[in-house]
């Protein structure tokens, strides 16, 4: 990954206020918005159409699972982390599996998470 | 009068005398001094008389003859019977003498036949007539036939009798015992007793009085069961005797203690004295003056049970016959009680097995009761693989089978009421407490027969014999469907509840973060204390609205309720009553309470006649039904697009983009803010219930 090329951050999560915050936390950590997205669809898209290295994914969108945001992301190989108000044992066997953040959360650790992304 | 002359003639030619024949009352009348009777000497007789007299004399039937005004008597041997002690002093003298005693029957009848010459017929007449120093109950059948007398006038009756006591006496006893034996069957010892009282108070004559006592060895008495002929309770029959008590009066006046030891067949035989005081005397002129009493020992019993106390008829000797009859009389009255205990039992038992039977049902009913309140079933099988076993009618209710149909075999559930892992994990635990004994408990997946899911927990135990050996398994089958659905649901909201709490509290430290971003600590404290309270007015919405979506004016109004007193005049809103989703509420709530802010303090809303038009709808575009909202305001002072964008400016454009998946546009055009939103209809409106 070359220095002068930004890294590229999604973020996917339907609650709009977290989803601002989260994007101030990628930008103050010197990462750029790759994109935000409230639903399955949109986040399945994106990361078809987008240059992206990261994925910030809440686990719950629009009151469905988003399971198959991590499927697909594993698919490319792309590094995530779930987000979730759920107990990380309660979540689907895709989501459970992966690096995750507790609701709500500290904003250190939510940034470590941030660039532990690009150091994968 | 020829042959009479020769007749005579040869009985002097024998002896000197007149001669009747060889018989002992020929020789007797040959004997008798004639002298001094009425008829005078033989020889005097008329001629009549004498044939007559030959004739009954001849006659091996017996017969008798009355002559003369004063009816003297003249008989055969044969009639010596009739006449027992009062042969040979009767012969020749007047009827009257000889019968005192029941003169006032037969007088009447002689003399009417005398007088009149009509002539008697009677048959089983009865006659107390004296014999052999007493009064004796007889029976006659005779008649009185008038003799002519030489001169042609009535000389005499002439009397064939014979005796029919025996038979008359006989068959008067064959009723009674024929009526015993004809007694519909009693339902206890005491109704027996008076159903044979009842029979043997129609026989007076051979039983003046009697008592059936029974006895009680617990209480040393013995008890009144019936009598008959004498007053119950009276001082011939009290009520209670105590047995083997001496006192005259009130004790064992009758001696029923030595009856009760009394074998079968044997008696004991009472002298009716002054002690028992007036006697009844039944159908009889006297009283009767003794009694017998029998031991009434029932069948299969060695004791006895009761005693019966027959008076002896005072004009009947106690003859072989007679005993014999009351002995049949007491052998009756032991079989008839017998019976009537052994039906009392059996009525009994029936009772009893009635009673436990109906106990049985209601433990029946109680159990498939508390079966259906408790959503048990129970099921009793071999513990073989083909063995149906027996359930109860609950089992089959919890697993929709027909209830009259055996339930089916444990293999035959297998995939039918359990998926195959879980009838597997059943197989297994039951096979583990046939092996062992343990009992098992486990909570399973089931099926009801129409398909249905249902949850149950089976808890099995081993059954044992009496050898304490394992022969089957009990199991209980509880329906806990409802109990894990409503478990479920818990779970589900708590889990949701908690993750909605946490998401709430992520935004509020979202909300903390950005304002801390952009303002001084002052302003901080302000600002997020305003945004806090605008998020919580949409809240308490949702909460109201059983978080089922927020009606769009209340929302609009709670979030705007600082300017309250503009509704209607500078703050107008229009649009028709929507509904709109939690999500979405949520975010135009916090849009609205920014857009507010700007026009509160640089905006519309910032002098005293700016206005501000909140209008919403839904349109079509593209054939797709659309939400649209739009803020616009007018009047205020001229709009400066500010050159630093806040949290505000992001809620106000990124959120309600977010939240509703739609376009968003925000105009600071110099007239005035516009902001304008664009969304499919079912992202913010709340589709209409029972879809999802």
């Amino acid at each position: 990954m070359s220095g002068n090329e930004p890294i590229r951050i999604l973020v996917v999560e339907d609650e709009p206020a977290i989803a601002a915050d989260l994007c101030f936390v990628v930008e103050e950590v010197g990462y750029e918005i790759g994109g935000t997205a409230s639903s399955v669809d949109e986040a399945l898209k994106l990361i078809e159409d987008e240059d992206i290295d990261g994925v910030i994914l809440d686990a719950n969108l629009r009151g469905s699972s988003s399971a198959s945001v991590a499927d697909a992301l594993r698919a490319r190989k792309l590094p995530f982390f779930v987000l979730s108000g759920y107990l990380q044992r309660q979540l689907p066997e895709a989501l459970c599996g992966a690096p995750f953040l507790a609701k709500p959360y500290d904003q250190d650790e939510l940034t470590s998470r941030i660039l532990a992304l690009a150091r994968r | 009068m020829t042959a009479g002359a020769a007749w005579i003639n040869v009985a002097e030619r024998r002896s000197g005398r007149f001669f009747f024949g060889d018989s002992e009352t020929a020789a007797a009348i040959a004997a008798a001094n004639w002298a001094k009777s009425p008829l005078g000497l033989p020889q005097t007789w008329p001629n009549r008389l004498r044939v007559a007299l030959e004739i009954c004399l001849n006659s091996a039937f017996p017969i008798a003859l009355f002559w003369g005004g004063e009816l003297c008597l003249l008989y055969n041997d044969a009639y010596h019977g009739l006449l027992a002690d009062k042969h040979p002093r009767a012969l020749g003298r007047p009827a009257r003498e000889v019968w005192p005693e029941i003169w006032d029957v037969i007088g009447p009848m002689l003399q009417g036949a005398l007088t009149d010459g009509v002539p008697t017929r009677s048959e089983d007449l009865q006659l107390h007539m004296m014999r052999n120093g007493r009064r004796d109950e007889g029976y006659f059948t005779f008649s009185y036939s008038p003799i002519p007398d030489d001169d042609g006038t009535i000389g005499g009756v002439f009397c064939p009798v014979v005796e029919t006591t025996d038979r008359v006496i006989g068959e008067r006893r064959l009723r009674t015992l024929r009526d015993l034996a004809a007694l519909s069957r009693a339902e206890n010892e005491g109704e027996a007793c008076r159903l044979a009282a009842s029979v043997l108070a129609v026989n007076g004559y051979d039983l003046p009085f009697s008592a059936i006592y029974r006895f009680d060895e617990s209480r040393g008495e013995a008890e009144l069961m019936a009598a008959t002929g004498v007053r119950p309770g009276g001082s011939v029959a009290p009520l209670r005797i105590p047995l083997g008590d001496p006192d005259p009066i009130r004790g064992d006046i009758w001696g029923l203690a030595e009856v009760a030891r009394l074998t079968p067949g044997r008696v004991a035989i009472r002298a009716i004295d002054a002690r028992f005081g007036e006697t009844p005397c039944g159908p009889w002129s006297a009283a009767a003056d003794e009694a017998v009493l029998f031991p009434i020992v029932l069948l299969g019993q060695d004791r006895a049970a009761a005693a019966l106390i027959a008076a002896v008829n005072p004009f009947k000797r106690l003859d072989a016959a007679y005993a014999y009859f009351l002995d049949r009389v007491a052998a009756k009255i032991a079989s008839s009680m017998t019976d009537a205990r052994a039906y009392a039992a059996e009525r009994e038992r029936a009772e009893e097995i009635r009673v436990r039977e109906l106990a049985l049902r209601r433990t029946e009913a109680e159990l498939r009761e508390a079966q259906r309140l408790g959503r048990i079933g129970s099921w009793r099988w071999s513990g073989r693989h083909d063995d149906r076993g027996g359930a109860s009618p609950y089992l089959a209710h919890i697993f929709g089978l027909d209830p009259d149909a055996p339930p089916p075999s444990f293999s035959e559930q297998k995939g039918r009421l359990y998926a195959p892992a879980d009838w597997e994990r059943l197989d297994a635990a039951t096979r583990e407490t046939l092996r062992t004994g343990e009992s098992f408990e486990l909570d399973l997946p089931a099926h009801r027969a129409d398909g249905a899911a249902i949850h149950v927990t089976i808890r099995g135990e081993a059954v044992r014999d009496e050898r304490d050996a394992i022969v089957g398994l009990r199991s209980t089958i509880q329906d806990i469907t409802e109990r894990k659905q409503a478990q479920e649901r818990v779970e589900l909201l708590l889990r949701e509840v908690t993750h909605r709490a946490k998401n709430l509290l992520t935004v509020v430290r979202a909300v903390a973060r950005q304002t801390a971003r952009r303002d001084s600590p002052i302003a901080f404290a302000q600002r997020f204390d305003q945004r806090i309270a605008a998020l919580g007015a949409s809240h308490d919405l949702l909460v109201q609205n059983e978080w089922r979506g927020v009606e769009l004016h209340a929302l609009t109004r709670s979030q705007l309720a600082h300017f309250d007193d503009l509704f209607g005049s500078r703050i107008r809103i229009e649009g028709p009553t929507t509904i709109v989703k939690p999500a979405a509420s949520q975010a135009i709530g916090m849009a609205l309470h920014e857009l507010a802010t700007n026009a509160g303090k640089y905006g519309a809303l910032s002098t005293d006649k700016g206005v501000v038009r909140i209008a919403f709808g839904v349109t079509s575009e593209g054939g797709e039904p659309h939400f649209e909202m739009e803020w616009r305001e007018s009047g205020g002072p001229s709009v400066v697009a500010p050159k630093r964008h806040g949290f505000g400016h992001m809620v106000i454009l990124q959120m309600a983009k977010h939240a509703l998946g739609g376009r968003v546009t925000l105009d600071y055009a110099p007239t005035g803010v516009v902001w304008k939103v664009s969304a499919p209809l079912d992202n913010v409106i709340e589709p209409p219930q029972g879809e999802d």
